[in-house]
This record gives C-alpha cells, structure tokens and sequence, in this order.
C-alpha cells in the first residue's frame, strides 16, 4: 500500500465509523466500499498466516453490513479490525474513540495560519495524556497530503519522531515524503527504523529507490536499494514490476527479465510486463528489435495488453518502428483515448518517440493533439513539448510558451527532456532557458539535433 | 446500575418514572405489543442487545459510542432533539454538556422503549428536568439540532416510517451536498460552454401553461417503465409525453417519441451516451435543459431547444444575464419533469418508471445509464416499501429524492399524480391506476 492509500485509508476508517455510529449512511456507505478496497489491498500484501487470522474480521463485517446492522459493523471495524491487521503497523491510539474525537477537535486548527505547529504542540499534549499512545500525526496526513502540505506534514512527524511517538506508518509516510525532498539519507534511516518494528509494510525501499533513481539516474545504485525488498520478500507484483524497470535502465536486462518472471507468477493479472522492461532498453540503447522481440513474449504469454497499463502506447510504438503512415498511428491513438476518458499524456510519449526517431514535425503534431486537448502534464511534458515546437522550426512559439513557465510554475530545478532517464537528458531552469532562447549556443541543442537525426528513420 | 439493586427494582423505577412524568406515553409503552427476536450479546466487553438482527448499542464501548453519536448536536446547543434511545448513552452524552438546557427524547417504536424499560437502567436520565418524553407517531418532520441512536430507525413503527426517513434524507443531506460542491467548478465550466446556446435558445418558460387540463405522461428511467411502456404505447394519443434523458432511448425502442425531454445532470460520461443513438425521430420535439448539461450531448439534439434555470445559486448570475423560467429540482431529473407537466397545466400527471428504487434488482431502464454505479451503491442496504408493502433496495439519495417529490406533490392538491407501476417505491400523493381515481 503506498502513501498516499495510507492516508486515504484511515480517512476512509474515521469517516465510515462516523457515519455508522451518527446514522449517516450515505457517508459511511461510501467511505466504507473504500475502506474495504484498501483493506483488501492491504491484506493483499501480508504473509498468508496473517491474512487469515484477518479474514474472519472481514466477513463478520460483510455479515453486518449485509443485515445493515450498522452498530455491529462499527463494533466491528473499530474494535476487531484494528486489533486482527492495523495496530502493528498503525499503533492502537488512532484507533480508540476518546482519541479519535480530541483528533477531530485539533483538526480544525490546520486551517488556521501556522496551523502545523498549533496541532504539533496539541499533539504534544495528547501524549502527554497518553503515555502508551504512538503514531497520531498520522491522522491528519490525509488532509495535508491532499493539499499538497507536505512541508506541514514532515513538521507534524518529525515532531512525533522527536517525541518518540512514531509508529511504523508514520515512519514510513515520513520516509518516503523525505525522499520527496531528496533527503534520501534520513528517508532511508527511517524505513528501516519502520521494518524493524512491522513486518508487514512493504515496498518501502522499492518506492524509495524508484524515486531515487528518477532523482539521481544512479539505476544501478536505486535497483540495488529496491532489491532489498525483493530479497526479504517484502514487495508486491506491481513493485516487483517497477523494479524490472528499474533493472532495465541500469542495463541489467536478464535481471528485468527475471523479475518479470517472478512478478507474472505472483500475480495472473500482471500485463505488459517484458514490453515495459523492452520500452526501457529501447530508451537506453535505441535498439527497436528486442523491445519488438519483448512485446511478442507477452503476446504469447497472453500478457500484452491493448487496454491497460499504456497498451495503446505501447502498439503505437510498434506501428512506428515498424514504419507505419503517422496518420495511422495517430488514429489508432485517437480511437483509444476516445474510450479512455482519463488517458493523460499518451500523445506526447509517442510524440517524443518520433523526435526520437529524427521526425520532428511528426513528434510535435502528436503532442500538439495532448497540448491542445488540455492532456499533458506541465511540469512532466510541458519542456519537452517545447523543445518539440523548437525542433519542428516553431522557434517563436517555442519562446511564447517559455514565456508561461514562471506563472503557470512548470519549469523546475530538473526538467526531463521527453521520457528519457539518462543523466544528459536532464536540464536545469537556466539550461532549458538557454536551451530555447539560444539554441545554437546551447549544448544540448547539438546533442538533440545530432543524436536524434542520427537515428535510423 | 447500583449493585445493591435489583434489576426487578430499577424496572419498576423505569416504569414509575415514565407514569409520573408522562402518564400518557406510560399507557402507550406498557400496552405496545413487540415480538421481534432478541439476542443478548455476552461474549464481549459489554453486554449488548440484538433486536431483529439489529444491535442497539455497542458492545465494546457504549458510552463512547453514545459521545460519538452525539457529535451532530453543536456543543453549544441549548435545546436538542433524540431519536431512538437504545442503551441511553447518546442521551446521557447530551445531559452531561452543561449548556443544554432542554432534551426531547422521540420514541420511535413504543413497543422496544417497553423492552428497553425492562433491560436496563434509564432512571438517571429519565428523572433528569430538561428531558421531554415524546412520541414520535405523527411527527413528520425532524427537529433540529438532533442526533439518533441507527438502530431504532430501523426499529421504527409502520406509522413512523415517514419521519424516519425525513430523519435519514436530514442526515444524508450534508453529505450529498458536499459531494456535490466537489462537482461545483465543472459546473462553471459547463455554463461558460453553453453560454452561447443559452443566449441563442428558447426559453423553458413558453411552455407553461401550454397544456392546460391535459394528462400528462412523464417519463422516467426506472426499471418498471420496461412494464408499463406498453400502456403508453397503447395510449400515445392521450396527452403530452416528457420524458427525463435517462428515459429517451427505452421509449425510442418502443417508437414512442416524446413531445418533450428534460436534462439537467453535468455528467458527461453518461449523459452524452443519452443523446448519442438515432435521435431523428426526435426532430419536432423539444429539449428542455439546464445549463450545466454537457455541451456536447446539446449539440446532438435535433429539434428545439429551451433553457431552463433552478433556484440554485450557480444560476443567480446568469438568470439576471439571460432570464430564463424555472423548474423545481432537489437532486433529481424527475423533479424538474414532474414540475414541467405541473407548469404546463395537466390536471393529471401519469408517473412512468418512477422507481426511486431498484425492483425485482432491475436498476435502470436504460442499459446506458449508470447501471454499475447503481448497482455497487444499490449494497448499501438503503430499502423503501414498494406499492405491494414489500421491501425493495434503493439508495440513500433516491429515498431522498422520493421524499422532495412527496412534499412538492403535496403543495399540489388540486393535480393527480398517478404512479403507473406499484413495483417501483410507493410514493405518498400518488395514486395507483387500480385505485379507481385513475
């Protein structure tokens, strides 16, 4: 379970609890149907012995959710769940009624201007009341999470931590938002501080390595600290799948491969795996036969998949390799967003595969279709988008556009050029500037023009 | 409950309390009768009574439960009202906050306050000065600030049913509406792309009064309309025919063309589909929509189109902008259909396919509509009474909506409203066609 489903999750338990208990049905209904997808989840996760001394817990809830006994089922998820699959991992406090109520009281002081630090030193009074109680920051992390407070949130758990009152879920939301802010140290000091005291979180270090690697594009180093979870067993199917990715940018391909391997035969649903780890070795050494070649095991392994998991992009990339009109592409590419309501970005990827290729104007009219339809990601694809438009000879919309970073905030410290994970394709804010308002004086313009034509077309 | 104390002795303290403050409620409880099944709950922390299935209060902790269900009363409330008593700690929660000066205790089920009587100790709150003893039977509408004990409102009488569920759509409602504030912004989005077509199309307002002392049919996307479209088919001459969107393909099948179509719901995944099949029978017939409808599902309608506003605030604006009629809406498409017929002038209003619930399981006429969405929801466990007197599922929101409906109907006395199907919820107001008055 990653972070953001920690906090949705005792979101999700605090609400359906006040619903079942205020006789508000509608909103504990629907926190309920939530609750129990990540619950599930969760278990999902767990060693099986674990899971079934959970599952009678689950169906006596079913049982009186189907009588619509609500007080049973809030006996239920308040008192037997907690105990049979949370407190380890969550510590009891954020669990017992009293508790909850003083948390909701305090809640509303976030609101207010240094609200952080109010709730903090409310906090501190709780524990003080409480000598057994450990992890409550983690109550508010939902709401902080949601409005992208997370300078808020590190205040509110290194506080707890400074207290000694985390609990392993604090720990680990703690790590991983440290990571955020490339504090990769301390994030690593506090999962395993995390592990230690519950077995059952996992994929910690597989999260903390893929965001180091994307930070750092050390793969090597971010495939070895993903490795930890997968030697102690503690990684899940779509992790162990991550991993492979990871294994592929470090140019460790048999080991890509063999995660595949193991991530299909945790999971039956697991699609696009080889295609993924293809993709990655594609973007690393151009070579278009293997990832052709890899796409075709998952076909025959009856794992490729048009659908999910970037299926479309992953069949418009092998319409261009293998040399198909743009016109094709580009309708095989609009038929599939049509019946994907929520497709994001799909258009510029393929785009950039076409820059990639040497046909500029073919990668800018594909990511012009995203530009316009409002589907790309500023801070993801708005400068590759950029470099695009210079590229097909558009240099003053180019300039036009960079003339919006600073108001509409998509221009950062490290811009990623198009989906590349190698270190020369990473500019700073003065870099890409210089990129697009001098490019004959820029380096990277050279390496652009000069690799990209190079390539066979 | 004092050790020394018998339980035979705080029974006999209950009921003398209950005769000397309120004789006539002492009648009431001690001559109810109540034969539901009961279970004592002994194996955890706390003793707890199961009453048809239902527990009343908790069995870990009732008297945290009882401060948690407390919560919905401001803690600076003064007068409060309780619905339901079950073990009595909700109550108790309330008398210990020093600012309430008055607590109305609404009994919802006379025949379990007898059980309750004779199970546990209610001395302490029922000799308490600022509690009032009520009997819910002919009460309709909640008091307000509130809060209920979940399980006595399914313990309700037959002849309390009617405030329970006012007391349910009271407590859905601050959910529902900040579920739909979240929608708020695509709502803005939504008028700014009509705009246009608001300023360039009719307006709802040439309807009214345009059928005067006609039968109406309004049509709408309950799973019985697949019952009851035979009768329309049959009697397609006998008044005009609105339909809500949801509605207009099931009858188009059935080449039953409506005069008139509402639409008034921003969500495009669906709405869209409504208006995507062939609509060229639709040609002479007129599109009466609000402006949060999505813009492409407008520009698919073939024939007239005519705006319409609601009171809601989003509309303020706009209607001192573009002034437009408006049509009576809490939540639902059928309340502007059922308000358009009411505006036209029918002296007669035939409902077709409103369900307001999921009979025989069916969820929706049309296979377009939202029918996963319903069905996942449809869970929960919400239940009306259906025009046999049989339990039927249905959703929080939709006992909502039938409420709104029944009030509206009832300022309408001089209109019959006729419910083509009893499968679908019973709807207070309406009559059956079997009822002779139709």
């Amino acid at each position: 379970m990653i972070l953001k489903d920690f906090h949705a999750f005792i979101n999700d338990y605090h609400e359906t609890l006040m619903g079942l208990h205020c006789g508000q049905t509608a909103r504990a209904n629907h926190h309920l149907v939530r609750l129990l997808d990540r619950l599930i989840e969760f278990l999902q996760a767990l060693p099986p012995p674990q899971v079934v001394a959970a599952l009678p817990v689950i169906q006596s809830m079913a049982a009186a959710k189907e009588r619509d006994d609500s007080v049973s089922l809030a006996d239920t998820v308040q008192f037997e769940l907690p105990q049979a699959a949370l407190v380890e991992t969550f510590g009891s406090a954020l669990f017992e009624m009293p508790t909850l109520l003083q948390l909701k009281s305090i809640a509303r002081l976030l609101k207010q201007t240094n609200g952080a630090h109010q709730v903090a030193n409310e906090l501190g009074s709780i524990y003080a009341d409480n000598p057994e109680a450990f992890g409550l920051a983690f109550y508010f992390a939902e709401s902080l999470s949601r409005e992208s407070r997370s300078a808020d949130l590190i205040h509110l758990l290194q506080a707890e931590e400074k207290a000694g009152r985390l609990s392993p879920a604090s720990a680990y939301s703690l790590s991983l938002l440290l990571a955020d802010n490339d504090e990769f140290e301390q994030a690593e000091r506090l999962m395993d501080w995390a592990y230690t005291r519950s077995q059952k979180l996992q994929d910690g270090y597989a999260q903390l390595g893929w965001k180091k690697g994307h930070h750092d594009l050390d793969w090597n180093s971010a495939y070895q600290l993903m490795n930890k979870d997968r030697t102690n067993n503690r990684i899940s199917p779509f992790w162990l799948k991550t991993m492979a990715q990871a294994a592929a940018h470090a140019s460790r391909m048999d080991d890509a491969k063999a995660l595949i391997a193991d991530c299909y035969q945790a999971d039956g649903t697991m699609v696009n795996g080889y295609t993924r780890i293809g993709w990655c070795g594609y973007l690393l050494n151009g070579n278009k036969n293997d990832y052709k070649t890899l796409v075709g095991q998952d076909r025959s392994l009856g794992r490729f998949s048009e659908q999910q998991d970037a299926g479309p992009v992953f069949q418009a990339a092998e319409q261009v390799f293998d040399g198909e009109p743009f016109e094709q592409v580009y309708a095989h590419l609009t038929k599939a967003a049509a019946s994907t309501p929520h497709n994001r970005n799909w258009f510029s990827v393929v785009g950039w595969l076409y820059i990639r290729e040497g046909s500029f104007l073919s990668g800018y009219k594909m990511m012009l279709h995203d530009y316009q339809a409002n589907l790309m990601d500023k801070t993801l694809w708005f400068p590759s988008y950029t470099v695009a438009l210079l590229l097909a000879g558009e240099h003053e919309r180019a300039k036009e556009l960079l003339t919006t970073a600073q108001t509409d905030n998509w221009l950062t410290q490290r811009n990623l050029l198009g989906y590349s994970t190698m270190p020369d394709a990473v500019l700073t804010s003065n870099e890409f500037e210089q990129l697009i308002l001098n490019p004959e004086q820029s380096p990277t313009y050279q390496m652009l023009v000069e690799k990209f034509r190079r390539a066979p077309h | 409950m004092d050790a020394a104390v018998g339980m035979n002795q705080v029974v006999e303290e209950n009921l003398a309390l209950l005769q000397q403050r309120w004789p006539q409620l002492y009648t009431r409880i001690t001559t109810a009768l109540f034969d539901y099944p009961l279970e004592w709950i002994t194996h955890t922390p706390a003793t707890s009574l199961a009453v048809n299935g239902y527990r009343l209060w908790s069995a870990f902790n009732p008297e945290a439960e009882g401060e948690l269900q407390a919560t919905p009363v401001p803690d600076t409330a003064t007068e409060a009202w309780v619905y339901g008593i079950g073990s009595g700690d909700l109550i108790r929660a309330l008398l210990r906050r020093d600012d309430l000066k008055q607590l109305h205790v609404v009994i919802l089920n006379p025949g379990l306050a007898h059980l309750l009587m004779h199970s546990l100790d209610h001395r302490d709150w029922l000799q308490d000065p600022r509690v009032e003893l009520l009997d819910a039977a002919g009460q309709t509408l909640p008091q307000s600030p509130f809060a209920v004990v979940p399980a006595c409102l399914h313990l309700c009488t037959d002849e309390t049913v009617a405030l329970r569920d006012q007391l349910l759509l009271e407590l859905n409602t601050p959910f529902e509406r900040q579920r739909q504030q979240g929608r708020e912004p695509l709502r803005q989005k939504r008028i700014e792309q009509n705009r246009s077509l608001i300023t360039s199309d009719g307006d709802v307002d040439a309807l009214f009064g345009s059928a005067q002392g006609s039968s109406i049919a309004v049509v709408i996307a309950g799973p019985t309309l697949a019952q009851t479209a035979d009768w329309l088919q049959s009697n397609r001459n006998e008044g005009p025919v609105i339909a809500v969107d949801g509605a207009l393909s099931p009858l188009l099948k059935k080449n039953i063309v409506p005069d008139l179509v509402v639409s008034v719901d921003d969500n495009e995944e669906w709405i869209v589909k409504y208006f995507s099949g062939d609509l060229a029978a639709c040609k002479n017939s007129t599109l009466v929509y609000a402006p949060v409808v999505p813009h492409a599902a407008l520009l698919l309608w073939p024939g007239r189109r005519l705006t319409m506003y609601t009171s809601e605030a989003r509309y303020d604006k706009l209607r001192q902008q573009i002034p437009k009629g408006k049509l009576f809406l809490s939540g639902s498409v059928s309340h502007a259909a059922v308000d358009l017929a009411v505006k036209m002038g029918a002296r007669q209003v035939r409902l077709f396919g409103a369900d307001f619930g999921f009979p025989g399981d069916q969820i929706h006429a049309n296979p377009d509509g939202p029918v996963e969405f319903y069905d996942n929801a449809a869970r929960a466990g919400a239940t009306v009474k259906n025009g046999h007197g049989q339990m039927i599922r249905t959703l929080p929101s939709f006992n909502g909506y039938r409420l709104d409906l029944e009030q509206y109907i009832a300022h309408i006395p001089d209109i019959t409203f006729i419910n083509m199907s009893r499968n679908g919820a019973c709807i207070r107001g309406t009559v059956y066609p079997d009822e002779g008055s139709a």
